[in-house]
């Protein structure tokens, strides 16, 4: 089996999400192979799940201050802050084997790669049902499905560091007053690879690792290819109709 | 309790082995002006579950939980992080914390 592996690099929050999108538009189409894609986000970024309101989750003058990209994910689940990490997507149609008609299976699945790419590293790792993947109790990786047109995409993150600060001065909380408590909660709870290993662990190297892994992991050869010029294209329109759009990301 | 005809109710709540889940009621002349459903769960097709919103829209508050299971069931969202009842239990709380507005 063969799945087509885009590295695409750094891309601004509206792109990133907007190539994701046009993926699943061209496998949907059957013009274009499964695919696994890397990639990266530059400015930093902060994204909410479907389902989060935008003002209520996000300090939207301290990501205009900071210079981050805010942007609303097609995809349900919380707020990310997208700094030093890896981010994955992968579509597949819905008919695929690797795919089970159970979304929690799926995800069990497809988060497979991630844990193998940790293994490759160094770092052991677990899935932790619905959507995390942990290391030592802590969550190490995010995963995020939707299905459209047919196909699963998943895409996620893998922390290769964490700076919890940075992330809650962008970030609203619930109750002001308690921001200090649920900041030192969430360090208890989150590790990064960098962390987990003792040293810095950046995102060229961990691609390799990465990349083998989910070759073992989705038992496929990964052909490195370029997004395809309509990709591109499209990725672009997309990326100004709809992610770069005040109108989908103030949906909620 | 009496609920007062005209205002507005939160409840926010992580859903034990769930996700965090914030209802919004507004009501108008004892009615559901409008509910909103957030958090970081996820629901299948995510388009439909905006319609389940929609089709809450000035309701009765007495049959909000029969309504919702229908739109649900008729827009087939499956619900991910946070069950139906779930969401039936934050109305009714955010409803019994109604400010007059």
């Amino acid at each position: 089996m063969r799945f087509r592996f885009l590295e695409t690099g750094a891309g601004t929050a509206a792109f990133n999400m907007g190539l994701d999108e046009a993926v699943l538009e061209s496998v949907a189409a059957g013009v274009a192979p499964p695919t696994l894609r890397f990639y990266r986000w530059e400015p930093r970024a902060v994204s909410i799940g479907y389902f989060q309101g935008l003002e209520e989750e996000v300090d939207l003058d301290a990501c205009r201050r900071a210079g981050v990209d805010v942007v609303r994910r097609a995809t349900g689940g919380g707020a990310v802050y997208h700094a030093a990490e890896l981010t994955y997507s992968i579509v597949v149609p819905e008919e695929h084997h690797l795919v089970p008609r159970d979304v929690l299976e799926s995800y069990w699945i497809l988060c497979r790669g991630v844990i193998e790419g940790l293994g490759r590293l160094g770092v052991k790792a677990d899935f932790a049902p619905l959507n995390d993947i942990i290391s030592g109790g802590r969550k190490v990786s995010g995963n995020a499905q939707t299905r459209k047109r047919g196909c699963v995409l998943q895409h996620g993150t893998v922390l290769l560091e964490v700076d919890v600060d940075e992330m809650f001065g962008l970030l609203k909380v619930p109750q002001e007053k308690l921001r200090g408590k649920l900041i030192e909660d969430v360090k208890q709870r989150v590790t990064s690879v960098s962390r987990e290993l003792g040293r810095t662990v950046g995102y060229e190297e961990s691609l390799d690792p990465f990349k083998e892994g989910f070759a073992v992991a989705l038992a496929s050869e990964l052909v490195a290819a370029k997004p395809s010029a309509l990709e591109i294209e499209r990725a672009a329109e997309i990326a100004a109709e709809k992610y770069g759009n005040p109108a989908w990301n103030r949906k909620r | 309790m009496t609920r007062p005809a005209d205002g507005t109710g939160r409840f926010v709540g992580k859903i034990p082995g769930g996700k965090l889940l914030k209802l919004d009621v507004e009501y108008s002349g004892g009615r559901v002006a409008r509910v909103r459903i957030r958090g970081d769960f996820f629901a299948h097709p995510e388009e439909a579950f905006d319609r389940v919103e929609v089709a809450l829209q000035g309701v009765d508050p007495a049959d909000f939980s029969r309504l919702l299971r229908e739109a649900v069931a008729r827009e087939g969202v499956t619900i991910y992080g946070v069950g139906v009842d779930d969401i039936v239990d934050a109305f009714e709380r955010a409803s019994d914390a109604i400010q007059v507005s």
